[in-house]
């Protein structure tokens, strides 16, 4: 009676929100569980069940998933990006069921959020939860990752079969809680380096021991080869990895036999490739289709975007405010072009979730990185331009390099007259589209 | 030479507390000194004495642990760095190191307060009075723990001690100016050669009205 009741009053809010041309994603789930507040309960689900969590790129991750599944003639219900706490996920339930409250697709994929996880899997059982990274993330709503660690921690039933980074030693740390781990990870490729740079790295030290841990090479931050060496806390090495990449023609390798094309070369893009494909095995996708599927995948427009005006190519890449990671892997990309190069940094709005002045994470991302002859300029533009300005001079960046402008608004003319080389527009989210519109409109 | 040890910077680093290191040793660059910068970690030997300043941050609570383990045999040599005049910052929940105690653990006990940790974190902007400058010291607190008295500037001897997170000194300049003004009190460095342009720009930005509308627009 609860499901059919609740699921009435679901579709028809949908319905309503239809006819008045509203689109508020979460507010069906969220008066129906207002009403029923184990609706979750009584629904039927798929046979089929993934969710997937972690501190960033869970929205690209939890895509990538869903169109395999889809390509191998799977009928895949999947949460739109934002819907990923309880209200939301509750929504996308309703709107794929039938009227009796039957999901009748094969496959339910879902993007949650970190601290939400618990409260759904308290409904929802998934067969297969896949953590991509946990890392910095809004801390004054996270705290840091070691609470977030323990957030996961308590939505993981034991029968849930968990996939996660093992290049990551802080998500390795499932393993000291959970049984059922399928490990995905990265071999050593171009943009590995061996010796420890000063960027701030999460996790030093082996949580069994306390000894500081050791590392053949890294890809980022305290991701990587590492091992203890007073213990056997270690990467080993992970079930399924991709075992060369090649810079020239995209293509990837893993566990040194499918091979598959990226069209996007950013270290982010192949962990979420290399652990979509790893779920996708456990859930018995052949190995053949999921690469065929993962090689036709392209990174959103609005995370990254090229132009190429007047022989110069501008690329914007999507990041997350107070995430250093998003914005370190964009810095790292940028610094591998080592042709001439301008950089555009900014953002309108720190965060959307509250008004807080805190611009701490800048000193996590390692733009020191960016400081050599191939430089021309770095544009700050914003708000909060004379902050980035701050950390862009204390990363030892000569001042005569810096731009300072107010806005995007008219950063298309600024970047074609003042500055030379490949342009990156290392950006939040709320400045994409500026940077974009501002590029597009130079003569 | 200015040497400066920053204590821990693998494990408390965890809200850009880096920030306060490269400021000092940029601006002090800016005036002719020589800077050497350590990182002293967990295990390395401790000898304060050899140190002009001292700078340690926040970290997670596991990691304020360790720190606080690895310090412990060395309250003694501490407490004689403060009393023979050692510079020490401490930003974001560090400051807890150096009370009686934090979360009832025994801590260095070098000032008379204790920590007690909270079921809610305590989040905020905040703006603090000191003598040492005459502007308001902005800042933000992230923190688990609440010390048993008022201020949130703790000034005693060379030492200053606040919840404040990361890059208190990059978004004071004024405050950076008197830390070194003060260190370089018996070299013939000249301190006004340090420019805070930049910094004075976004401090002044930061407290416009301007600001706080796209805030919270």
């Amino acid at each position: 009676m609860k499901r059919l009741l609740g699921t009435l009053l679901g579709k028809a809010i949908f319905f309503a929100e239809k006819l008045f041309h509203r689109n508020a994603s979460s507010f069906p789930g969220k008066l129906v569980l207002k009403c029923f507040p184990t609706y979750l309960n009584a629904v039927e689900y798929p046979s089929l069940i993934v969710m997937v969590t972690g501190s960033c790129g869970k929205g690209s991750a939890t895509r990538l998933i869903a169109d395999a599944l889809r390509d191998s003639g799977r009928t895949v219900a999947h949460n739109l990006e934002g819907s990923n706490l309880l209200n939301g996920v509750a929504s996308t339930v309703l709107k794929h069921c039938t009227l009796s409250g039957k999901m009748k697709q094969d496959a339910l994929v879902l993007e949650v959020d970190e601290r939400y996880l618990k409260l759904i899997t308290k409904y929802i059982t998934p067969h297969y939860l896949v953590v991509n990274n946990i890392t910095r993330d809004q801390p004054p709503r996270q705290g840091d990752f070691d609470i977030v660690f323990g957030e996961i921690l308590k939505g993981i039933s034991e029968t849930v079969h968990l996939i996660v980074n093992g290049d990551d030693p802080v998500t390795k740390q499932f393993a000291l809680y959970h049984q059922d781990i399928a490990y995905f990870g990265i071999d050593r490729f171009f943009a590995s380096y061996d010796k420890e740079t000063d960027d701030v790295r999460d996790m030093n030290y082996c949580p069994k021991c306390h000894s500081r841990l050791a590392y053949t090479y890294r890809h980022y931050g305290s991701v990587g080869d590492f091992h203890c060496p007073k213990c056997d806390f270690a990467r080993d090495v992970p079930d399924f990895r991709i075992t060369s990449v090649n810079a020239d023609t995209g293509e990837l390798t893993v566990n040194g036999q499918q091979t598959i094309t990226v069209n996007e070369m950013i270290l982010f893009n192949l962990y979420n490739i290399i652990a979509a494909y790893t779920v996708l095995h456990a859930a018995g996708i052949p190995d053949e289709s999921s690469a065929a599927s993962l090689s036709q995948a392209h990174m959103q427009e609005k995370i990254y975007h090229t132009i190429q005006k007047h022989d110069r190519l501008y690329t914007a890449l999507n990041c997350k405010a107070e995430n250093n990671a998003t914005y370190n892997l964009s810095v790292q990309y940028a610094s591998l072009d080592r042709s001439q190069k301008t950089i555009v940094l900014g953002l309108r709005e720190i965060s959307r979730r509250y008004t807080f002045f805190d611009l701490s994470w800048l000193y996590d991302i390692h733009f020191e990185r960016l400081n050599d002859d191939t430089l021309d300029k770095v544009v700050c533009a914003g708000p909060y331009r004379y902050d980035f300005a701050v950390r862009i001079m204390l990363a030892g960046i000569p001042k005569e390099k810096i731009i300072l402008l107010d806005n995007l608004d008219h950063a298309g003319s600024v970047l074609a007259e003042q500055t030379k080389g490949n342009v990156y527009g290392i950006l939040n989210f709320d400045y994409i589209e500026p940077f974009i519109r501002s590029v597009e409109e130079i003569e | 030479m200015i040497k400066i040890a920053n204590l821990y910077d693998d494990l408390l680093n965890l809200y850009g507390d880096s920030g306060n290191c490269k400021a000092l040793a940029f601006h002090l660059r800016e005036t002719g000194e020589e800077v050497q910068l350590d990182r002293l970690r967990y295990g390395d030997k401790l000898s304060f004495a050899d140190y002009d300043i001292c700078i340690i941050g926040s970290g997670t609570e596991q990691n304020l642990y360790l720190a606080l383990h690895d310090l412990m045999p060395c309250k003694e040599e501490l407490s004689q760095y403060k009393n023979n005049g050692g510079f020490l910052l401490a930003t974001g929940n560090s400051i807890e190191l150096f009370g009686r105690s934090v979360n009832c653990k025994p801590a260095l006990g070098l000032f008379d307060y204790t920590a007690t940790y909270q079921e809610e974190r305590i989040v905020r902007d905040v703006c603090l009075k000191s003598s040492l400058v005459d502007d308001d010291i902005i800042g933000f607190e992230n923190h688990k723990g609440t010390l048993d008295r008022e201020e949130s500037l703790i000034l005693e001897d060379n030492f200053l001690l606040t919840y404040t997170i990361g890059p208190l000194l990059v978004r004071n300049p004024k405050l950076t100016d008197c830390l070194i003004r003060k260190l370089l009190a018996n070299s013939d460095r000249d301190p006004s050669k340090a420019d805070y342009t930049l910094e004075q720009q976004a401090y002044e930005l930061s407290r416009s009205t301007d600001l706080k509308n796209i805030r919270q627009s």
